[in-house]
């Protein structure tokens, strides 16, 4: 064989053969195997119907727990409020928007004085400075 | 589910186990990269298309031997695959054995993508569809690419011969 029989790829293919597909070891494989055990079963589409893999001793009292838990939930809902009860959040709830009411109509009220004056006062400033007669006039209004 | 995980395992820890080793060239560090690539498949067994767990499984292993390579030290220095012992007599005399020992020598040479696509197509026999799927190529790539690296091993072949 000499090197222009390498230029094409049957040696090439004859060599590559012999390369086959390396057994895994068996280490990799008890490895491999250990993974569904390892990885429980979180993976699984299915694991909510399946029953979990705990011993079968600690089955009863997780039965039993069940009940405890149930009264302990309901325990713990909050309580139903009563007709008067309700009643009387419903009168505290006018008063406060009563109250809400007349302390917007108020600050709105306040607003617009401010506001007003302060606009008044720009525009009459503007005014006297070019035309002196709206001082007289405005004035002549006030009396 | 267990028991199809099991299959595969049969089916496929082979082909996962050579390409890491190719890839990674040190046993232990191929051993744990197949590992990650079956958890990866145990956890994801539900949504991976059964046609499709080869494919899946051998992009899933070499992504994780080529993170591996990405984490390992610029400088470290990796035993070759092939074994040490063996004696490499005169080049008259090279045997068909060591010129295969010289071969998977020249494959762990290669550059990525060239040397998995050479595990994959010429050692594990994928289909260039499959490859290609493997690999993120096209299939005119895969063929171009393989060429390439045909020529690689050739030319590198042709040196030790007499």
């Amino acid at each position: 064989m000499n090197n222009e029989n390498w230029n094409d790829d049957a040696q090439l293919d004859a060599l590559m053969e012999q390369l086959t597909v390396e057994k895994a070891p068996a280490s990799l494989t008890r490895r491999l195997k250990a993974i569904p055990r390892e990885q429980g079963r979180a993976g699984s589409r299915w694991s909510w119907l399946t029953p979990p893999q705990f011993p079968r001793w600690a089955m009863a009292p997780a039965f039993a727990a069940i009940p405890l838990l149930v009264v302990a939930v309901m325990l713990m809902q909050p309580r139903q409020p009563s007709a008067a009860e309700v009643e009387q959040a419903r009168q505290d709830l006018i008063v406060a928007f009563t109250y809400m009411d007349k302390v917007g109509v108020r600050t709105g009220s306040e607003i617009q004085t401010i506001l007003g004056s302060e606009l008044r006062r720009g525009v009459k400033d503007t005014l006297s400075e070019h035309l002196p007669f709206t001082e007289q006039s405005l004035k002549e209004e006030t009396t | 589910m267990s028991r199809v995980f099991r299959k595969w395992v049969d089916e496929y820890q082979d082909q996962a186990w050579t390409l890491a080793r190719y890839l990674l060239k040190d046993p232990a560090e191929a051993q744990d990269a197949c590992q990650e690539a079956f958890v990866k498949l145990w956890n994801h067994q539900d949504s991976v298309d059964p046609e499709k767990i080869r494919p899946w499984l051998m992009k899933v292993t070499r992504n994780g031997c080529l993170d591996r390579l990405r984490r390992r030290h610029p400088t470290e220095e990796l035993q070759e695959w092939h074994q040490p012992d063996v004696v490499r007599g005169p080049m008259q005399g090279m045997q068909q054995q060591e010129l295969g020992d010289r071969l998977k020598s020249s494959i762990n040479g290669l550059k990525e993508p060239y040397r998995s696509l050479v595990v994959l197509r010429d050692i594990h026999q994928h289909s260039y569809e499959e490859v290609a799927a493997v690999l993120e190529l096209n299939l005119p790539q895969v063929k171009t690419y393989l060429h390439r690296a045909r020529k690689q091993l050739r030319e590198q072949l042709a040196e030790v011969r007499p």
